[in-house]
């Protein structure tokens, strides 16, 4: 199974106060198998996912002892490489189809693009294959989605969209980008559901990154938690609620829940964290 | 009843673009005659002269109509413009309408050329700049762009014909055609390009080629400055957006991400920019003409005004007007049709 192997990723960005270390010695291994990434906003968690597929752009820089996808060296790759890679082999999905579709191109377009960039097939069968791809992601009536432009989808359905799109090449890796937090709260369910299914019916690995603690610990085998750019804390998805490191046990116990009911909900207090972990702060 | 409803939609849309066309194209009639009222020039003396008896100046003021109330003599002079009758030119002597028929073309052929050129090399530069954010192909189109700004186009013309008509001897010098050709072609058009072509005068064409290339080069130097410029910012904008980096996701490479998503997505807010350039082209760039002395619109104004030819100026400024209420109209429904979100 190809395997994802990162070992001290750091992604750092210019300011004027200096140099930014956003992504901080980041290291982890990746099969097929769910890995989460939770944090919160300005964590790390989307640029460690960027530079994972080559999308940290200019003035950002990055750095790793090691970096490998199937063997492949990441680090030495060029422009050539990393579009053999993108879209064939990893696909990511991000948090707002409104944002992260063509606002000018058809549903149909957009997903026989990403076929069409890496096969031969011709153009009748790839659009067969574009409905077919539609349908398995669970939208009721294809002929007439593929013709819709994005702003006429609802988020959920444009969501599937994306989802079509990224497993139409079957690869091995999904990045899900905060997948659901643009979503009602209604179709969340539905579309990691889905999510979920194709993953484990197609064997592939994923990374979904999310700020919700409870998502991550439902739809993931392992969990890393991010904080300040460097991950804080290794853990597997069930004994996620168990977790020992000031900063998840924060979050933790900010979570609402039946005994939380009627009482004001705890906020993280960062003094007390970085009090605790010097390193960090 | 879907279907039904964007036909309507259509219909309707279409039916306010007239009416708005209308309303606009009224008021500027309503300036173009005002104008003609409020003129220090008396219409009356410059048909009897300046020495005529009280008697004759009123019968001649009675037989242009110029007695009678205001609204009765717009709604005549409507009337006459929309069958074509702009008035005599005192200038020329001939009918504005049939003079302008004439030296529009000049201008016409002139600024398409020039805004043909301006969008065929704009863009794509426009485009690059913007990848190239800040590296130095993107400071070229900023030094273009400026250069382009802070010289005055009638020095630049001179220094053009200077240097590649009178040193070098690349180009023809001014005017539209050399006097061998001037009276023996058909005028079909009177755009030479055409008129040449249908007639399979090739030698004449190669020679108003010849007289073409410098002032339309010149234009085509302007527009392409500010469609480069305008597409830059507008591109800027769009490659900061999450579609793009969709499209990187998907492994589509550069040029394609710049041509087949970026550019889809600007392209409504360009054609408003690319016809506001034509429309100034076609204004007539009195200077250009000038110094090149095409025998366009432009000029043909310029020479009316030195010569209080009322009827000739204010003609040839509804046409120019209607040119730019008629262009903007077209762009907009075009965007409009660009445009999925507001179609």
């Amino acid at each position: 199974m190809p395997e994802l192997i990162v070992e001290n990723l750091c992604v750092r960005f210019p300011s004027w106060q200096g140099e930014l270390t956003v992504v901080n010695q980041v290291s982890f291994q990746l099969g097929s198998e769910r890995l989460g990434i939770v944090g919160e906003s300005g964590s790390g968690k989307s640029m460690t996912a960027r530079a994972v597929l080559g999308l940290v752009r200019p003035p950002g820089k990055v750095q790793a002892d090691r970096m490998r996808f199937d063997g492949i060296d990441l680090e030495r790759m060029d422009a050539r490489g990393w579009r053999s890679i993108r879209g064939r082999r990893v696909g990511m999905i991000m948090q707002d189809p409104k944002y992260s579709l063509n606002p000018v191109q058809r549903v149909m377009d957009q997903i026989a693009e990403i076929a069409m960039l890496h096969s031969d097939m011709g153009k009748r069968k790839t659009r067969e294959r574009v409905l077919e791809m539609l349908s398995e992601v669970g939208v009721e009536d294809p002929a007439r989605v593929a013709n819709c432009y994005p702003h006429q989808l609802s988020g959920g359905l444009g969501q599937r969209v994306m989802i079509a799109a990224m497993l139409i090449n079957s690869p091995d890796l999904l990045i899900a980008d905060e997948p659901t937090s643009a979503l009602d709260v209604m179709v969340r369910g539905q579309v990691l559901q889905l999510m979920d299914r194709e993953i484990k019916r197609r064997g592939m690995g994923l990374m979904l990154i999310s700020h919700d603690l409870n998502t991550v610990a439902r739809y993931c085998d392992r969990v890393l938690i991010m904080y300040q750019g460097r991950i804080v804390e290794t853990c597997a998805a069930d004994r996620l609620f168990e977790a020992q490191h000031p900063y998840t046990r924060g979050l933790l116990a900010c979570l609402p829940s039946v005994e939380t009911r009627g009482k004001k909900l705890s906020v993280l207090d960062r003094a007390a964290i970085n009090a605790e972990m010097p390193a960090y702060g | 009843m879907k279907r039904w409803g964007r036909a309507q939609r259509l219909v309707h849309g279409c039916a306010r673009a007239v009416l708005t066309l209308a309303l606009t194209i009224v008021g500027l009639l309503l300036v173009t005659f005002l104008i003609q009222r409020a003129a220090p020039i008396d219409p009356v003396l410059r048909v009897v002269g300046d020495h005529a008896s009280p008697e004759a100046y009123k019968a001649a003021k009675h037989e242009l109509g110029l007695d009678r109330p205001l609204y009765v003599q717009f709604g005549r002079y409507l009337g006459d413009v929309a069958k074509g009758n702009l008035g005599k030119s005192t200038s020329t002597g001939r009918a504005v309408s049939e003079d302008l028929r004439e030296y529009f073309p000049a201008t016409l052929e002139l600024s398409t050329v020039a805004i043909v050129l301006g969008v065929l090399l704009g863009i794509p530069l426009g485009l690059w700049a913007a990848h190239q954010h800040d590296r130095w192909v993107d400071q070229l189109v900023r030094v273009i762009s400026l250069f382009g700004y802070s010289v005055p186009v009638f020095w630049l013309g001179l220094m053009g014909l200077l240097l590649f008509y009178a040193k070098l001897h690349w180009v023809a010098g001014p005017g539209r055609i050399d006097d061998v050709w001037q009276y023996t072609l058909q005028a079909h058009s009177h755009l030479l390009l055409i008129d040449t072509a249908m007639d399979h005068e090739w030698a004449a064409m190669r020679n108003a080629i010849a007289h073409l290339a410098l002032p339309a080069a010149l234009l085509a130097y302007f527009s392409t400055a500010y469609i480069a410029r305008m597409t830059r910012a507008f591109a800027l904008e769009e490659l900061g957006k999450e579609y793009v980096l969709t499209a990187r996701v998907k492994g589509a490479n550069e040029a394609r991400i710049l041509w087949r998503h970026v550019l889809p997505n600007v392209a409504a807010p360009l054609v408003t920019v690319i016809s506001l350039s034509y429309v100034t082209l076609l204004e007539g760039a009195v200077l250009t003409e000038s110094v090149f002395s095409w025998p366009g619109i432009g000029l043909y104004i310029t020479n009316a005004l030195f010569s209080a030819d009322l009827a000739a100026v204010l003609g040839g400024t509804l046409l120019i007007g209607f040119c730019f209420v008629g262009l903007n109209t077209l762009s907009d429904q075009i965007g409009y049709w660009l445009d999925p979100r507001v179609r």
